[in-house]
């Protein structure tokens, strides 16, 4: 299935350079092309510091968050379908922010805390299953997923037509409204990578089955536990921040498997990396395509993602 | 002689059986408004949850909300037309399956209101009565241009403020704008509304901001906001029940605004 | 005393008792191999020796000390285990997969082992694409080459033509030469005779038996054991005897 294209530390040094320069070029791009060291006018600097910049940064450190999360769920749950919002913690987000837009209709504050609120309950009650291994987990999840998208539908009839369409606005993607902070959100996809680096041994262990990690002695159970409760707040953190987008969680990690292999200690960079640099580009297509119109970014990531989660498909031998 | 009797009678039975035949759903606030505007009220049986003026409106059964129609409750009243301005309203099936005629008023410009109330009027048997209403918000409006003195003022209409969501081409409120001496910074987008960004409105160099509905708190938040971006821009807002409804009271709201846009400006004019 | 040490352990699977207080030991240098029908709980058996199941009836000593004293990692450092696996496809290598057991491991032993498998070819393929033969090399690859004391393998030979299920034999013989202590799961009595120095008989109703190899392997024991007829061949072993039973 999967063609090494290269050695993996050469892989990640192009890939590293590859993002920087994306962010660089991303950064300037917008409705005229800003060069940070020559803005031109003070209004320029302003828009390229304190709009564009931490838009980029923000669009990135979500990007990351979402691939790594993936990475950790697919390695986790044995299964290579499985991305962040696979046990329903996408559902409970978007259930708690469109109760609290219903609750508060005129806080703009509500959308975000009621998602962490409600992806915290998403986390907790998949906790609960969290004992019973990873094929049975994936089923309780996607069932979970379920009940929580019912719960959606229900609270979405009661919200009025105006909070509606701000609703499916927050859940289709929103990165430039983003209440996280890009230092805290870089933060966190740091700590998310080294995190994933600590535990790459274990982690490329577990590729191996539950069985096997085992007999290597590596603590499965505690170790599914960890990877649960660390994707998920992962996912938790990236949805607060930006809404649902799809696909990067999914497609990302394969992607980078398909260059690097799937021995994690190149993967997790690889895949923070790669992630952000899809959503930023994502998010650059966003606001540039239908000017001085928005899309919502998660339309691109899956207009973008799906052809080529395809073309993997195809490719698999 | 016998003919003619009959024929007399026939007429009388017509016209109060025109009148009496009418029986209206109104399922949204502004066709509610439209509804009372042309004399139409009393053939009003039902309305949606949001109806709230005049004082009458409230008093009536409540039989949609935004999203759908109560189909029991409504058919109960056995309407006989049913004036709605969502075309995908959950329920108009069941009405239209029962013969209920159901009227779209989407207006996407001041004309478009004013033609809606003069169909209403002929569907309930008031064009007259919608005429006298039509025509009063003809002088008022035709006061109103009058009064929008030189090029028209850029300003930027902000629905929504995360993610930043404005009206554009196809939205009546466009062309309210234009009608007061504003222009829609972003009308020439041919949408109904879109989402927007902080760069592309500071880019598009609007000389007012619009926040419509906003309570004295948001609207110093969003001063606060627009000062960083947009100083020396004034921030102002409009009463959301008179603007953002696209019926009789619509010229309520743009008189308002051009005042308030004409006071910020520094221009003081006297409408004629 | 220096070896491992089975003393009393039993499996039971729902109601029914299949091993009852077996007791055995397998010292270092030796190659010790568990015969017995399908279902008598020869794969548990071995589990619960890798210490993937708790041990069950009994206890089970490594140097004089209990499984139970040593910690989970400790005693996966000790023991190295091969049985029959699945795992989603993530992509991963033969040699990679080899690194995962054993760390990256040169030497003449390591290449000795992998040449002997013919798995030396199998390197850069994934695993995905690997027949049935070739993944079940790669896995008694992958067990071999952990340098631990204790070696368990659950039907190392399953799968294998005949060539490679020679050369299996032969690096188990010389695994256990190399001074570590062997235990096999076989299923071939012929095999079993080739290269085992002692024998544990399961029989599946809680009655077991091990001693050594020459005494384990009669043909009264093993007809009892299978529920067939067994004839001697010659060069030793012990063959069912189909021919008595159609």
């Amino acid at each position: 299935m999967y063609m090494r294209l290269a050695r993996p530390a050469f892989a990640l040094t192009g890939l590293l350079v590859l993002t920087l320069v994306l962010l660089a070029v991303a950064a300037s791009s917008g409705a005229d092309w800003i060069n940070p060291w020559h803005p031109g006018d003070a209004t320029s600097a302003a828009i390229y510091w304190q709009l564009r910049l931490p838009r980029v940064l923000t669009a990135f450190a979500v990007g990351g968050l979402l691939a790594v999360a993936g990475a950790w769920f697919q390695v986790m749950l044995q299964n290579p379908l499985a991305e962040p919002y696979i046990l329903g913690v996408a559902g409970s987000a978007a259930s708690g922010a469109v109760a609290a837009a219903a609750v508060f209709p005129a806080s703009a504050w509500a959308m975000p805390a009621g998602a962490f609120a409600g992806a915290s309950l998403g986390i907790a009650v998949v906790g609960l299953f969290a004992s019973l291994g990873p094929a049975r987990l994936l089923l309780a999840g996607v069932v979970l997923a379920a009940f929580w998208a019912a719960v959606l539908a229900l609270l979405l009839t009661l919200l009025p037509a105006r909070a509606l369409g701000r609703a499916f606005g927050w859940m289709l993607g929103d990165i430039a409204s983003s209440p996280l902070s890009p230092t805290l959100l870089l933060a966190a996809l740091a700590v998310s990578v080294l995190a994933g680096l600590w535990l790459s041994v274990s982690l490329d262990r577990l590729l191996l089955g539950e069985i096997q990690a085992r007999a290597l002695g590596v603590p499965v159970r505690r170790l599914h536990l960890g990877l649960l409760l660390g994707a998920s707040a992962m996912t938790a953190v990236a949805v607060t921040a930006a809404g649902t987008i799809g696909f990067v969680g999914l497609v990302v990690p394969h992607l980078v498997r398909m260059l690097i292999g799937p021995m994690h200690r190149w993967l997790i960079p690889g895949a923070a990396l790669a992630g952000g640099a899809l959503l930023v580009v994502a998010d650059t297509a966003a606001r540039t395509v239908v000017a001085p119109a928005e899309l919502p970014v998660g339309v691109l990531t899956a207009l973008l993602g799906v052809p080529v989660f395809l073309f993997l498909l195809v490719h698999r031998r | 002689m016998m003919r003619l009797w009959l024929a007399l009678l026939c007429l009388l039975a017509w016209v109060p059986a025109a009148r009496a035949e009418a029986r209206v759903l109104a399922l949204t606030p502004a066709a509610c408004e439209m509804l009372y505007a042309i004399g139409a009220g009393p053939e009003i049986v039902g309305a949606s949850e949001h109806c709230d003026y005049p004082a009458a409106a409230r008093r009536l059964p409540r039989v949609a909300d935004y999203r759908r129609l109560f189909v029991e409750p409504a058919l109960r009243l056995k309407p006989t037309l049913a004036v709605t301005g969502a075309a995908d309203l959950a329920g108009l099936a069941s009405l239209r399956a029962v013969g209920v005629r159901v009227m779209l008023v989407h207006p996407a410009s001041v004309r478009d209101v004013l033609d809606a109330m003069q169909a209403l009027g002929e569907a309930t048997g008031h064009a007259a009565g919608a005429g006298r209403a039509v025509a009063a918000i003809r002088r008022r409006l035709a006061r109103l241009a009058a009064a929008a003195a030189g090029p028209p003022m850029p300003v930027f209409y902000e629905d929504w403020s995360q993610p930043l969501l404005t009206e554009g081409g196809s939205s009546f409120i466009t062309d309210a704008l234009a009608r007061i001496g504003a222009r829609n910074v972003f009308g020439a987008m041919p949408m109904e509304t879109l989402r927007t960004s902080v760069e592309e409105v500071v880019r598009a160099r609007p000389q007012a901001i619009i926040v419509p509905g906003a309570t004295p708190a948001m609207l110093a938040k969003r001063r606060a906001f627009w000062r960083r971006w947009l100083p020396g821009v004034p921030v102002l807002s409009v009463d959301a029940n008179l603007m953002q409804r696209p019926g009789p009271r619509l010229v309520d709201g743009m008189a308002e605004l051009q005042r308030r846009l004409q006071q910020a400006d520094g221009h003081v004019h006297a409408p004629r | 005393m220096n070896g491992l040490a089975i003393d009393g352990l039993a499996v039971q699977r729902g109601e029914k008792l299949l091993i009852g207080d077996l007791r055995c030991e397998a010292t270092p240098a030796s190659v010790t191999v568990i015969l017995g029908p399908n279902g008598v709980g020869k794969s548990t058996l071995l589990q619960m020796l890798a210490g993937l199941l708790p041990v069950a009836g009994g206890q089970v000593r490594w140097q004089g000390r209990s499984l139970d004293a040593y910690a989970r990692r400790d005693w996966a450092e000790a023991v190295s285990w091969q049985g029959a696996v699945e795992y989603a496809d993530f992509g991963l290598t033969v040699a990679e997969r080899l690194h995962l057991a054993a760390g990256i491991r040169t030497g003449l032993e390591a290449d000795g082992i992998l040449q002997a498998l013919d798995v030396a070819a199998l390197m850069a393929r994934p695993l995905a694409q690997l027949s049935s033969g070739e993944r079940q090399r790669v896995e008694v690859g992958a067990a071999m080459l952990r340098p631990t004391p204790v070696l368990l393998l659950d039907e190392p030979t399953a799968h294998l033509d005949l060539r490679h299920q020679a050369a299996c034999l032969r690096l188990m013989r010389r695994q256990a030469d190399a001074g570590r202590v062997v235990l096999a799961v076989l299923h071939d009595v012929v095999q079993a005779a080739a290269v085992a120095d002692r024998v544990v008989l399961l029989y599946g109703d809680g009655r077991s038996e091990a001693g050594p190899a020459s005494a384990m392997l009669a043909p009264e024991r093993l007809a009892a054991l299978y529920g067939m007829p067994m004839r001697a061949i010659e060069g030793g072993g012990m063959l069912p005897d189909f021919r008595r039973t159609v």
